[in-house]
């Protein structure tokens, strides 16, 4: 195959030209109209795809807090749980009710001022 | 050949000066449109438009066919921006579509590929017997364009009438520069045939 030096023939072109006469002139505006009417969807279309958004983000994240919180019962489940404790009887009950009232007592003198400061620094210790 | 061996047939306008490198903004023209941007949709329309109903006019050989050939070519630029790349010019890409696309309506509507024959050649009022042989020779040059393979038939026009470059047709029609120059100098050599009778002596 030959290669041929690729330059302009004026006068086949004008041959041609005089052949198949000038393109004529569309109604440009309305051409221009046309292609951008029927570009507005495809655009809005390409518009809505950039946007960026938020949820995408969040979305893509749902597996991982899916597998985290089935690996949380998991666990939950596995772990022992210690056994009820047996409930208080009328003894105890008692017990805790004298222990309570003691520590009040010592605490209602330093709560009213009543007690001398060498008091409330004993008290302090003490606990 | 002789400058003047076709003077029977009228000087037409000179055709389009040969494109220039690609405006350097194209690249983020494309990014702007593939973001959905239609006002740099609409520059690349405007800036395209003229010569894309040129080519689609000599592709399809009628006014409304082209206009839709050249709506087509711009949605499809559109449909298929994303596959642009930023890199490249943006024109050889667009022309390649609208090619294609005529092509392929051609084929599909089995269209002529020529209107009438405008009266372009006979400004200044010649005899008529000049005139008819004006005619002749427009017949004549229209049917050996007929007459020419397809892909050469685009080269011509593409290169003789549109003014395009050989590596930018090279590059529309994804072929070799070599394969443009043969198809252009193995259509040439028809249409010096057919236009052979006319020759000055």
């Amino acid at each position: 195959m030959t290669t041929p030096d690729l330059t302009r023939d004026p006068a086949l072109s004008a041959a041609l030209r005089g052949a198949m006469g000038d393109a004529p002139e569309p109604d440009w505006d309305r051409l221009r109209s046309s292609v951008a009417a029927r570009a507005e969807m495809p655009l809005a279309r390409r518009r809505r795809e950039a946007r960026p958004r938020p949820w995408t983000r969040a979305r893509s994240l749902l597996p991982l807090a899916a597998a985290a919180g089935i690996a949380g019962l998991a666990i939950s489940l596995a772990t022992p749980r210690p056994a009820n404790p047996p409930p208080l009887t009328d003894a105890d009950r008692r017990m805790v009710e004298q222990i309570v009232d003691a520590q009040l007592s010592d605490v209602d003198p330093l709560l009213s001022g009543e007690a001398a400061r060498e008091a409330l620094i004993e008290a302090m210790v003490d606990s | 050949m002789p400058a003047n061996t076709f003077s029977l047939v009228a000087r037409a306008p000179a055709p389009p000066a040969p494109s220039t490198a690609p405006p350097e903004d194209e690249p983020a023209l494309a990014e702007r449109v593939r973001q959905g941007d239609a006002a740099a949709f609409d520059i690349l329309v405007n800036r395209y438009m003229r010569r894309a109903f040129a080519v689609a006019y000599r592709l399809m050989g009628q006014k409304e066919d082209a206009e839709d050939l050249v709506q087509d070519a711009f949605l499809t630029v559109l449909q298929r921006i994303d596959t642009f790349e930023a890199g490249r010019p943006f024109s050889p890409w667009f022309f390649r579509i609208l090619v294609n696309r005529g092509l392929n309506s051609r084929k599909a509507r089995s269209l002529r590929t020529v209107e009438a024959i405008p009266e372009t050649a006979a400004a200044g009022g010649p005899s008529p017997e000049r005139s008819a042989e004006r005619m002749e020779l427009r017949d004549r040059l229209a049917a050996a364009m007929e007459t020419l393979p397809e892909r050469q038939r685009v080269i011509v026009q593409l290169f003789e009438l549109e003014g395009f470059g050989g590596p930018e047709i090279a590059e529309i029609l994804e072929i070799s520069d070599g394969t443009v120059r043969w198809h252009l100098h193995e259509a040439r050599k028809t249409l010096r045939r057919a236009l052979a009778p006319y020759e000055r002596s």
